[in-house]
């Protein structure tokens, strides 16, 4: 019954779309296999075929023209992660930076060195501002999309008399 | 009218549709004789190729998905077993199209084995 709780995980990985209409029918497919062949080639065969079928459903969903799934969004919280992340990256640097300068060492706790310290709170603090973009993106609390501003349409001028 | 057919996504020939991809021949073939479950026709081409073409889910259920968007197999409203777990299986059966792109893409390969047979490496193969 676990293995059929983590296979049940793992179809988490495809498309939702691709998910709904064959998930329970995959179920089904694991616990037949289970009762045919022993578990360890069972699960052999379960990851190389999650490696193999899992990118090529997730190709197929982005290329459908009917697909279910705002890519649109999943951009901007991408381009949000990788924007404020990179500044929050080059702040916690620039921290480092000064800290080492003014001869902070050690480590405030007394165990990591400062500058370990500072890269793994600005890198904690981009992980954070990725999942609140994330959040705010399928949540629909954003205001102006990135890809809007990455894509933007040409400015025109129009004369009126 | 004579060889097109109205699938899915509009007129479309079977050749459009070749060559097939191993998976996809498979199935048409495991379904040529009658419909199937997911389960069913993994082990139906297991037999067939006696062990050396064995399915799993993701690349089954993926390309059957194709298959049906294509219109070359349809989901059956029928079921054959009416064992516990049978609400969460679906049957499919070949459609006619379906019968055609197998019937052409064997007809496509057996021209190509023919062409093969006839150089002179594979006449040199043959027991005397």
């Amino acid at each position: 019954m676990n293995g059929e709780r983590i296979y049940a995980t793992l179809l988490g990985l495809y498309p939702k779309p691709f998910r709904a209409r064959f998930g329970p029918e995959m179920i089904q497919w694991f616990r037949d296999s289970a009762a045919d062949m022993p578990v360890h080639v069972l699960w052999l065969e379960v990851l190389k075929d999650c490696c193999a079928a899992v990118p090529r459903e997730w190709r197929r969903e982005i290329e459908r023209e009917d697909g279910e799934i705002d890519y649109t969004g999943i951009a901007d919280a991408f381009m949000v992660s990788l924007v404020v992340g990179t500044l929050l990256l080059g702040w916690g640097w620039a921290g480092a930076t000064v800290t080492l300068g003014l001869n902070l060492e050690p480590g405030i706790f007394g165990g990591p060195s400062t500058i370990v310290l500072a890269a793994l709170v600005t890198l904690g603090m981009a992980v954070l501002v990725g999942i609140i973009s994330v959040l705010a993106v399928t949540r629909r609390r954003t205001d102006m999309k990135c890809s809007q501003l990455i894509n933007y349409e040409r400015i025109t001028v129009r004369w009126s008399r | 009218m004579k060889n097109r057919e109205q699938d899915k996504s509009g007129l479309r020939e079977p050749d459009d549709f070749l060559p097939l991809t191993p998976a996809v021949f498979h199935i048409l073939v495991a379904l040529g004789d009658g419909e199937a479950h997911g389960y069913a026709i993994m082990q139906e081409v297991l037999r067939r190729t006696e062990g050396s073409v064995r399915m799993s889910a993701g690349t089954l259920y993926g390309a059957v998905s194709r298959l049906l968007e294509d219109g070359l197999i349809d989901e059956c409203d029928s079921r054959q077993d009416t064992g516990m777990d049978d609400t969460r299986r679906r049957y499919y059966r070949l459609t006619g199209f379906g019968s055609r792109v197998l019937a052409s893409e064997i007809k496509r390969m057996s021209e190509l084995v023919r062409a093969a047979r006839a150089t002179k490496v594979i006449r040199k193969m043959r027991p005397a």
